[in-house]
Formats: structure tokens, C-alpha cells, sequence
């Protein structure tokens, strides 16, 4: 089997299960070539995973060699036939909310503000300067379940299915937090009316 | 229009779904903000430190875990182990003195709830596992069944002090929860363990599954207040005891 290299790993992860797989129960089997091309190809999936999540960001290296060492410690887990990705980002999230949940722990917050009026200030003020908020910056304003599930689905690419795998809960469960992160999207980005509401304007 | 949403930046959207987007500012407004989304993560750099040492020093062959179904009925068996014990100490007076019909929601509910606790221990304990089964409502309705049968059905008098048996009975409750959640940590200590309070809270669950089960099999007394403030006393004691360890552990 071809090895993967650091580059080819950064691309596209279309045709990657497949190899993943294999490599997954190689690595198993205590192969150390396999185990080097699987960590060398998990490693830009994993920074991109927390990349894309904004309590991640500051420390994704860390973050990723966290989960590089839980991933070995609990390689037992992983079934053969199985998709690795979702296995692995569920490694990940949970090192991603033990971390959150640290940096909870140690940061005071000197000043209680409520977040409601923190979104309608940020929201305000970026839509006078830029003429409508960040997406980016809108994201932040959902609830903490529906940002994850929402990044998921449309920044890493995910399906349906493999949110719910790697959140642990039930397809139906991950549609509807999406479409309730949706519905909370049109009304954050939907501006005051200037003017009458047009004709045949649905939602 | 939500579910055409799900699918943004995969391919072109059906024709009645374009058609919204061009009726409709709100949706369309969020639908081309939704589209590069993807670039996000484009911004930071792609680079790590590389692979931690600790990986390739510690490299031994592993045997893969058990299938999923496999592993829930594995996660049974403090609750199986339980039982024998408890009719092999106390006997099966409850079980005899019910009516058929009563015998079968009760144990059927019970039984409902400890499968469902042994199904959501083995999908804790595999990452990325799928879940087909909403446990949370399924486990709501097992013990409303629970809870309305014995108000229905068990009322009976006795002329004895209910209040010393209710006490041995929260008690024996108790010692078979323990059993049973000490049985219960040594076989799943091999899962992956990820989130602990959340494996600590199911094996509470399967505990107050076995003393209930216990309770119901071997107890004769046919009273709602004495289960109501026994048995399911010391099956609400296990579930509190154990959602507070999870916070301990967590």
C-alpha cells in the first residue's frame, strides 16, 4: 500500500477513507509505517477541524497532538469497516470541550454582560460600518450545540450522518439544531425593514 | 427550504428550491452567505508540530472491540448477575404475587430501560458510533409504564410495618446498584472513556435499572406508596449519586 505523504494528505479527503481504513487496521496490528501515515494524514484534518471552531483556534496545534495521543490510547475502539473520520473528529470534539471547558475554568469574567445585548451592539455596529454583518461573526450569536453542528455541515463538509456520529446523537437530532441554527441565521441577518415587506417575501 | 440548505455548496439546488431563493431575501440572503463557509478554515495555517513521540514509542498490536450489539449485551451482564443473585438471597416473591399481565409491563419496562442503558454505555464507549434510537423519550416512556402500572394495579393493605420493610427494601436497592455499577465500571473500563461523566451517568442508569429489577422480582408487597417511597427512592438516590460522581470526574 502507498504510503501517504504530509502533502498529498493536506488535499482533499475524497478519496481518503478507503485508505484511512486500511491504515487504521494496520496501525492496530502495531505497524509503524502505517501508524507515521496515518498521524501525517490525520494532522491537517484535525487542524482544519479546529480551525473551524472559534474556541479552537488559539491553540489547534496543541489541541491536535492532544488528540494524536488520544487517538493511539483508544485505537482499540475503532471497529474495522468503519469510517475513521467520524471516529476520529469524535475524539477531537471531546478534546476540543475538555479544553473549552478548561479555559472556562481558569478565565474570570470580570464583567457579566448580557449576551443579547452584546449581539444586538456587535450586530449594529458591523451592519452601520460594513452594511451587514460577518457570517463569521453571526455564527458566534448561535447557541454552542447549533454553531458545532452548523460548522460541521457547511465548513468541514460533513454529512447529516456523520454529525450525528461524531456528536453522539441521532440524525434527526443534527437537522434539527441545523434548522433551528438557520431559522436564528435569517433573523440575524434580516435587517430593519426600510421599507414595506415585498411581495411574496417567505420563509 | 431548511433541507435544501443542508445541502449548500454540494451541488445545484432543484429547480422549486432556486425559485424560493428567488422570492424569498431571507432565504437568499443566508443561502450566498452560506456558500464559502468552506474557506474558514483556509485562513489559519495548516501546520503542527508533528507526531507526539509517546505514539510510535508505545506502538503494540490492540484487538478491536466488539460490535456494537455485542458490546451492549457485554454491558448486561452486572444486570443479569444481579438478578441471580438477588433471587438466589431474597427470592422471587414479587415476581410470583403479580398478576400476568402486571408481570409483563412491569419487567417489560424495566427491561426496556436496562437495554437502553446498555445501548447507550456501548455507543459511549465507541466513538463516532451510530445512534438509530432516540434513548432519552424511549427511556421517558418505560418509566412512565413503570410508574402508571404500579399506581393502577398495586394496591393492596397489609397488616404489617411498612415502614421497616420499605427501609430493607431502599437499602438492598442500594447494595445491588452498587454491585452492580462496580461490576458495570470494571467492563466497560476497556471503551474509550472520552466523556466520563457521561459513561459514569449510564452506568448509574444500568445500576438503578438492576435494583429496580432486583426490587420488583424478589419484593411481594403490592403497595404503590411502598414502592413509590422504596424502590423508587433508592433508584432516584442511584441516579443523583451518579450524576454527581460524573461532575467529580469530569
Amino acid at each position: 500500500m502507498s504510503e501517504l505523504s504530509g502533502e498529498e494528505s493536506i488535499s482533499p479527503l475524497d478519496d481518503a477513507p478507503p485508505v484511512l481504513e486500511q491504515l487504521m487496521r494496520r496501525y492496530q496490528e502495531a505497524d509503524r509505517a502505517a501508524a507515521e501515515s496515518l498521524m501525517q494524514a490525520l494532522m491537517p484534518v484535525l487542524i482544519r477541524f479546529f480551525l473551524s471552531m472559534p474556541d479552537g483556534r488559539l491553540a489547534a496545534d496543541d489541541l491536535v497532538q492532544e488528540t494524536l495521543l488520544r487517538i493511539h490510547r483508544a485505537r482499540h475502539t475503532y471497529r474495522p469497516g468503519e469510517p475513521v473520520l467520524p471516529w476520529v473528529y469524535s475524539i477531537g470534539r471531546h478534546v476540543r470541550v475538555d479544553h473549552y471547558r478548561k479555559l472556562r475554568r481558569t478565565v474570570h469574567h470580570e464583567e457579566a454582560v448580557d449576551p443579547d445585548i452584546l449581539q444586538a451592539r456587535a450586530i449594529s455596529t458591523q451592519s452601520e460600518a460594513e452594511g451587514s454583518p460577518d457570517f463569521d461573526t453571526l455564527m458566534n450569536y448561535l447557541p454552542e450545540s447549533q454553531r458545532e453542528v452548523l460548522t460541521m455541515l457547511k465548513v468541514l463538509g460533513m454529512t447529516v450522518e456523520e454529525v450525528a456520529r461524531v456528536t453522539s446523537s441521532t440524525t434527526g437530532a443534527v437537522k434539527q439544531k441545523a434548522h433551528r441554527a438557520y431559522d436564528r441565521l435569517r433573523s440575524l441577518l434580516e435587517r430593519p425593514p426600510a421599507g414595506p415587506t415585498a411581495v411574496g417575501d417567505e420563509s | 427550504m431548511n433541507i435544501y440548505l443542508d445541502r449548500t455548496g454540494d451541488s445545484l439546488l432543484p429547480a422549486e428550491a432556486q425559485e424560493h431563493l428567488t422570492r424569498c431575501s431571507r432565504c437568499r440572503n443566508l443561502y450566498i452567505r452560506m456558500g464559502p463557509m468552506r474557506q474558514l478554515t483556509e485562513r489559519g495555517h495548516l501546520a503542527s508540530s508533528g507526531i507526539p513521540p509517546e505514539i510510535l514509542d508505545d506502538l503494540k498490536p490492540v484487538r478491536p472491540v466488539p460490535p456494537g450489539p455485542v458490546l451492549a449485551l457485554l454491558y448486561l451482564i452486572p444486570v443479569v448477575i444481579a438478578l441471580a443473585l438477588g433471587v438466589w438471597m431474597w427470592g422471587a416473591g414479587g415476581w410470583q404475587a403479580q398478576a400476568a399481565v402486571t408481570r409483563v409491563a412491569l419487567f417489560g419496562a424495566i427491561c426496556v430501560a436496562a437495554a437502553l442503558a446498555g445501548y447507550s454505555l456501548s455507543r459511549e464507549m465507541i466513538p463516532g458510533s451510530r445512534r438509530r434510537i432516540a434513548v432519552r423519550p424511549a427511556a421517558a416512556v418505560a418509566v412512565l409504564v413503570f410508574v402508571g402500572v404500579v399506581a393502577i394495579s398495586f394496591h393492596r393493605q397489609y397488616n404489617i410495618d411498612l415502614a421497616s420493610i420499605s427501609e430493607s427494601c431502599f437499602l438492598r436497592g442500594l447494595e445491588i446498584a452498587a454491585l452492580t455499577f462496580l461490576l458495570g465500571l470494571g467492563i466497560a473500563r476497556h471503551g474509550a472513556w472520552l466523556d466520563r461523566a457521561a459513561a459514569v451517568r449510564i452506568i448509574g442508569l444500568l445500576a438503578a435499572s438492576s435494583a429496580l429489577l432486583v426490587l420488583t422480582t424478589y419484593c411481594p408487597v403490592l403497595n404503590a406508596a411502598h414502592v413509590f417511597g422504596s424502590h423508587l427512592a433508592a433508584v432516584t438516590v442511584v441516579i443523583a449519586a451518579s450524576w454527581l460522581l460524573g461532575r467529580v470526574v469530569r
